[in-house]
C-alpha cells in the first residue's frame, strides 16, 4: 500500500435539526486501498462520504486529501475525489452520454480537444464507446452507472467513492461494475465503497469498516472484521459452516 | 420514462441539427417577431417552413403532442375567445353565442401567431444541444453592455435541464395517485392537492440532487464552451431567413 491519502481527524457532523450524522470519527486511508464501508440505514455512510468532496463540511475535525484539507480547496478536493451517487440516474446532467461526460472536463475549462480526447477515453474504459450519441435516460440500469463512472472518469481523479453502487442492479449489471472497480484499483485508484450488501463486493475489498450511529465502530482487513457485523445491522456474507471463506465469495469468479 | 422528456433535445445528425445555433436563434427571433406583422399568406409560408423543419428534424411528434397537451389546449382557448368576442355577421349560432366571419379571421390569426412561435421554439429546443444554446445565447447577448451575457446563458441553459425533469417527475406522480384511485374523487381541489404537493417535493428533492451532481462535477459559469462555426450553408440559411422576415413584414 502506498501513502495516506485520505486523513480524516476527529470528524462530527451534525444535522440542521441538531442530530448527529458523524460522531468523532478518525482514519487514515492509504492510495490504492480498496475500502468497503459498511453500515445499516441512517449509520453515516452517505454523510461520511460528502465529506470527502466538500459537498457537507464537518462540524468538528477536519478532512484531508493528498495533504490539503477539503475546506481550504474545495475545486482541488473535487477535482481529486469522484463521486458515484446512489441514485445514477439524479446525476446525469448532459442530454447525451458523450456530452453528460464532456461536463466535468468543461467545468475544469479544458480545451475543446482535451475534453473530446478525455470523452473518447472514458467512455472507451467503460464499454460505451458507442453510446456518444446516446440520450442517457434510454440506458439500462448497468450502463448508466458505467456512464456515471465514464463522467468521473473524466476529471482524472485519484479517489473514486461509490455510494451503494449496486442498489437495483441486476446480477449482469452487478458484476460489470465489480468489474470496473476492479480494474480502477488495478490502474492505481483508491476506492471506498458504501453498501450493505458485502457479498457482492468483499471478496475485493483490503479493509472493511462498520460505521453503527455515525461511529466507527470496526475497522480492519475484511476477515476480522466480520465476525461483528451483525451486531451493527449488517449481514455477514459468510456462515460460521462456510469453508469458502471471503476470496470464494468473489462475483467473478 | 422517455416518452415523457420528449421536449427536449433529440440527438440527430438533420441539416437542422447541423445549423449553426447563432443562426437558429436569429432565425428565431426574426420570425417570432415577423409573425406580429403577418397576413395570411405570411402565416402559411412560416407554417409551410416549420412543417419542413419539422420533416428534417423528425423529432417523437406524437409523444411531444402528448406533452404538449396543455399548451395546445391554451391556444385553443386564445382562439376561442377571439372568435367569439369579435363583432361581425354571424356566420354560425349556438343560441346565444355567435361566431362571425372576422371572428373566425382573428381567432385563426392569433392561434396561429402562438402556434407558429411556440412550433419555432420547439424546433429549436429538440434540434439543439443545451450547451450549444447556452454558447449561442451568450454570444448573441455579449455586445449588450452591462449585461452580465454569461450568467443569463447559464440560468437559461438549467432552466432548459429542468424542463424534462419536471414532465418526468409529473407524470411519477401522475402514475402514483392513480394507481392509488385519485381518478374516484371528482374534487378538483383535492385531485390537484394531491398531485401538486407531492410533485413540488418531488421536483425539490430531485433539484437538490442535481445541484449536488453539479457541485461534485465543478459546475460553474465559465465554462468550455461548445466550439461554434459558420459554414457556408448557416451563411446561406441567415440571409434567407433574413430576406424571409422582411418579405413576410412588408
Amino acid at each position: 500500500m502506498g501513502r495516506p491519502i485520505i486523513k480524516i481527524k476527529n470528524l462530527s457532523h451534525r444535522y440542521e435539526d441538531g442530530s448527529y450524522g458523524l460522531r468523532d470519527i478518525s482514519l487514515e486511508i492509504d492510495e490504492g486501498a480498496f475500502v468497503v464501508i459498511a453500515g445499516a440505514n441512517g449509520s453515516g455512510k452517505t454523510t461520511l462520504l460528502r465529506h470527502l468532496n466538500g459537498l457537507l463540511t464537518p462540524t468538528a475535525g477536519s478532512v484531508e486529501v493528498d495533504g490539503q484539507t477539503v475546506s481550504s480547496n474545495l475545486a482541488r478536493a473535487r477535482r481529486l475525489v469522484g463521486m458515484m451517487f446512489q441514485d445514477a440516474a439524479s446525476q446525469i446532467i448532459g442530454d447525451t452520454v458523450g456530452e453528460d461526460v464532456a461536463f466535468g472536463p468543461e467545468n475544469l475549462r479544458l480545451d475543446r480537444e482535451d475534453v473530446d480526447r478525455r470523452v473518447e477515453q472514458a467512455l472507451s474504459r467503460v464499454g460505451l464507446a458507442n453510446f456518444a450519441g446516446r440520450r442517457p435516460h434510454l440506458l439500462s440500469g448497468g450502463e448508466k452507472r458505467r456512464l456515471a463512472i465514464a463522467a468521473i472518469l473524466a476529471m482524472q481523479p485519484s479517489i473514486i467513492v461509490f455510494d451503494e453502487p449496486f442498489t437495483s442492479l441486476d446480477y449482469p449489471g452487478t458484476r460489470q461494475i465489480l468489474e470496473q472497480m476492479v480494474e480502477l484499483q488495478q490502474t492505481g485508484h483508491t476506492l471506498l465503497v458504501t453498501t450493505h450488501e458485502l457479498e457482492k463486493v468483499l471478496a475485493h475489498a483490503d479493509r472493511l469498516m462498520i460505521l453503527h450511529d455515525g461511529r466507527l465502530v470496526r475497522d480492519g482487513v475484511p476477515a476480522s472484521v466480520l465476525a461483528d457485523a451483525e451486531a451493527f445491522g449488517v449481514r455477514s456474507p459468510i456462515s460460521r459452516e462456510s469453508r469458502t471463506g471471503i476470496e470464494g465469495l468473489s462475483w467473478l469468479n | 420514462m422517455a416518452e415523457l422528456t420528449s421536449v427536449s433535445y433529440q440527438p440527430g445528425t438533420s441539416a437542422v441539427h447541423r445549423l449553426d445555433v447563432r443562426i437558429k436563434l436569429l432565425g428565431l427571433v426574426l420570425l417570432a417577431v415577423g409573425t406580429a406583422g403577418a397576413d395570411s399568406g405570411g402565416l402559411a409560408i412560416l407554417g409551410i417552413l416549420v412543417a419542413c423543419g419539422f420533416w428534417i428534424t423528425r423529432p417523437p411528434l406524437k409523444r411531444i403532442s402528448g406533452a404538449l397537451f396543455w399548451w395546445l389546449g391554451f391556444i385553443g382557448l386564445v382562439f376561442a375567445a377571439r372568435a367569439l368576442t369579435t363583432n361581425g355577421p354571424p356566420v354560425v349560432s349556438f343560441g346565444m353565442v355567435a361566431i362571425s366571419r372576422e371572428g373566425l379571421h382573428a381567432g385563426v390569426h392569433v392561434a396561429g401567431r402562438l402556434a407558429m412561435i411556440g412550433l419555432m421554439g420547439l424546433l429549436l429546443v429538440v434540434s439543439t444541444r443545451p450547451g450549444e444554446l447556452k454558447a449561442g445565447i451568450h454570444w448573441l447577448l455579449r455586445p449588450i453592455p452591462g449585461l452580465p451575457a454569461g450568467r443569463v446563458a447559464t440560468m437559461l441553459g438549467l432552466v432548459l435541464r429542468f424542463i424534462p425533469m419536471i414532465f418526468e417527475q409529473a407524470g411519477k406522480t401522475s402514475a402514483a395517485v392513480k394507481a392509488r384511485g385519485i381518478e374516484q374523487r371528482r374534487n378538483p381541489f383535492y385531485r390537484i392537492k394531491y398531485f401538486a404537493l407531492p410533485l413540488l417535493r418531488r421536483l425539490f428533492e430531485d433539484t437538490d440532487h442535481l445541484i449536488l451532481a453539479m457541485q461534485a462535477r465543478l459546475y460553474r459559469d465559465r465554462r468550455t464552451d461548445p466550439t461554434l462555426s459558420m459554414q457556408p450553408a448557416d451563411w446561406v440559411v441567415g440571409v434567407g431567413l433574413v430576406f424571409l422576415w422582411a418579405w413576410i413584414l412588408l
